[in-house]
């Protein structure tokens, strides 16, 4: 859903896209919240995030999603390593992730992805609903 | 008549006063309550764009 609302509203100017973390799934999902964090303390959360995104795997929590793993797609994508490393570690961006979280379940989250179109919850979250949703919006803000 | 628009206008003035403390009370809240797009860390698009989507999204 992300790339195509990305091509076809983002790209114009038409809309707004805020990515934020509902890490509900283990301590894998946590992680790899964070370590996109890191990556955009480099300017780097949208590639990160594909690249994550393109390396999941069935077995949740099993590995896949390991500080090594994550480093290791770190250095493929040619981020600051040891910079990387550090704020992993020290789970700088822990805070913020679990703040995402919390707001997820008051806003009454359940599953991923889930998404709000000026405020209002729409589901499900598939591109042809969305994009409907936001088509709807942009018809009554004038902006379409 | 005098004395019915005394109390009209005093029970006007309290309406006043309890709504305006509501709207105080709800625009409060409403600072304080959870913000669904903010903090927007990772935003795409013009940050005066009429429309706002905001996903919440897991990496597994």
């Amino acid at each position: 859903m992300k790339p195509v609302v990305i091509e076809e509203y983002v790209e114009r100017g038409l809309v707004r896209f805020v990515s934020r973390h509902f890490a509900f799934l283990g301590p894998e999902s946590i992680r790899a919240a964070e370590a996109a964090e890191c990556a955009g303390e480099q300017g780097g959360f949208e590639d990160y995030s594909r690249l994550v995104l393109a390396n999941q795997r069935a077995n949740r929590n099993g590995g896949g999603f390991a500080d090594t793993k994550l480093m290791a797609l770190a250095r493929f994508a040619g981020f600051d390593t040891n910079v990387f490393e550090s704020c992993l570690v020290d789970g700088k961006y822990a805070a913020n992730v679990q703040q995402d979280v919390a707001d997820a379940h008051e806003l009454g989250v359940r599953g991923t992805p889930s998404v709000f179109i000026n405020g209002e919850f729409v589901s499900p979250a598939d591109v042809e609903t969305v994009r409907a949703a936001l088509d709807r919006a942009l018809a009554v803000s004038g902006g379409g | 008549m005098m004395t019915m628009a005394r109390v009209a206008g005093g029970w006007g003035f309290r309406h006043v006063l309890v709504v305006a403390s509501l709207l105080l009370i709800f625009s409060a809240c409403d600072s304080e309550g959870t913000q669904i797009g903010a903090p927007d860390r990772h935003a795409l698009g013009p940050a005066d764009a009429a429309v706002t989507l905001v996903a919440f999204d897991d990496y597994q």
